[in-house]
């Protein structure tokens, strides 16, 4: 067998079917041999490159855009109301939410009962929330540098490149949130940033886990 | 298929939207993942077409006298085993023409079969098969190639 004949066996070679007529040249040819091995080496070192997780940018918006679409239902919280990132205690914003509902109640209660119609209690029946918005470094219950450390050297630059994106994401959504207390769509993209470095942990922790 | 990464993120973006707008469209006639593959290739073809780069279909023989990977029998440098490291082949591969590197990625990178990959891709068995030996070949010079220049390098 010549080496031209040879390399029409090399792709099943490579992928694991042997022939006795190759292996007998394989033993009498040295470059045939050595070019095997080279291209078992690269398909060997193949199998090991990770492939790329795309950035949290990418699925919010894929879902933004199937939201405009109405191809599905934006996502509500629980109860409809604005809560915590899921890492903080749930009960902190309740207490608070709980008096300001009895104190409407009582004010509403106590404005019937004296019938007074020039009341200026007329809106303690609409409130809104109160919005528990925490500064970036209260969310962080892992410092980024930590996580960053704790995925795979072949990784780390992405995911800091993913916390800084998502830390500037929730930067501009505080801020706009400061600007616009009774804006529903700055909540709704405060929550989002959040979910997004959530999702970056989870991915991150997920990873360093197998 | 693309090399860089922020335009695959905008076309991996594009391909999931697809697949919900087209997901009722799902025959069942094939695997799920070949399905959402061979729309995610269709997305990077059109992106290419779109922005004028020519896109020839892998059944052609398209390869010119330099980009063909040289039929080098002879044993002139060390063996490539063990001297591979992670980021010369991500080169290496980016460096490989279009198609040889999506045949490559599907197979080698990701495991799919070639049976799958003609189905992604939209050509034969047997063409996969041929692209897949020019790409680990191509890879071979490249890397040949690289490991070379760096060790004449001050």
């Amino acid at each position: 067998m010549t080496c031209t004949e040879f390399e029409k066996y090399l792709p099943d070679l490579i992928d694991g079917e042997a022939r006795s007529e190759n292996a007998a040249h394989l033993g009498e040819c040295a470059a045939c041999a050595e070019l095997v091995s080279d291209l078992k080496a690269i398909c060997s070192e193949a199998r090991n490159l990770e492939t790329c997780e795309p950035s949290p940018r990418v699925w919010a918006n894929i879902q933004r855009t199937l939201e405009a679409e109405g191809l599905i239902r934006p996502v509500l919280q629980p109860g409809g109301v604005l809560a915590e990132p899921r890492r903080r205690s749930f009960g902190a914003w309740l207490l608070p939410l709980t008096a300001l509902i009895v104190l409407g109640v009582g004010a509403l209660v106590y404005s019937n009962r004296s019938a007074v119609s020039n009341s200026t209690t007329s809106n303690v029946g609409v409130l809104k929330p109160p919005v528990v918005v925490p500064r970036a470094s209260q969310l962080d219950e892992f410092d980024d540098e930590q996580l960053v450390s704790q995925v795979a050297p072949s990784m780390r630059a992405a995911y800091a490149d993913n916390l800084r994106n998502v830390n500037a994401f929730i930067q501009d959504a505080q801020e706009d949130l400061k600007l616009n207390p009774d804006d529903d769509d700055a909540r709704h993209f405060l929550m989002e940033a959040y979910e997004q470095k959530e999702s970056v942990y989870d991915l991150a922790m997920n990873r360093s886990a197998q | 298929m693309t090399t860089n990464t922020a335009e695959a993120e905008d076309l991996t973006q594009e391909a999931f939207l697809q697949l919900f707008r087209k997901i009722v469209t799902f025959r069942g006639e094939s695997a799920f993942s070949t399905w959402l593959h061979r729309m995610a290739v269709n997305v990077v073809l059109m992106h290419l077409r779109k922005k004028g780069l020519q896109v020839v279909p892998l059944e052609e023989t398209t390869e010119t006298e330099e980009d063909a990977p040289k039929k080098d029998f002879g044993a002139q440098d060390p063996a490539l085993a063990g001297s591979i490291d992670r980021i010369r082949l991500q080169n290496a591969i980016a460096s490989l023409p279009a198609g040889y590197r999506t045949i490559f990625v599907l197979h080698d990178v990701e495991g799919y079969e070639h049976n799958e990959i003609a189905e992604i891709v939209g050509c034969s068995i047997g063409n996969s098969k041929s692209q897949l030996h020019k790409a680990r070949m191509k890879l071979r010079e490249l890397l040949k190639t690289s490991r070379a220049e760096k060790a004449i390098q001050p």
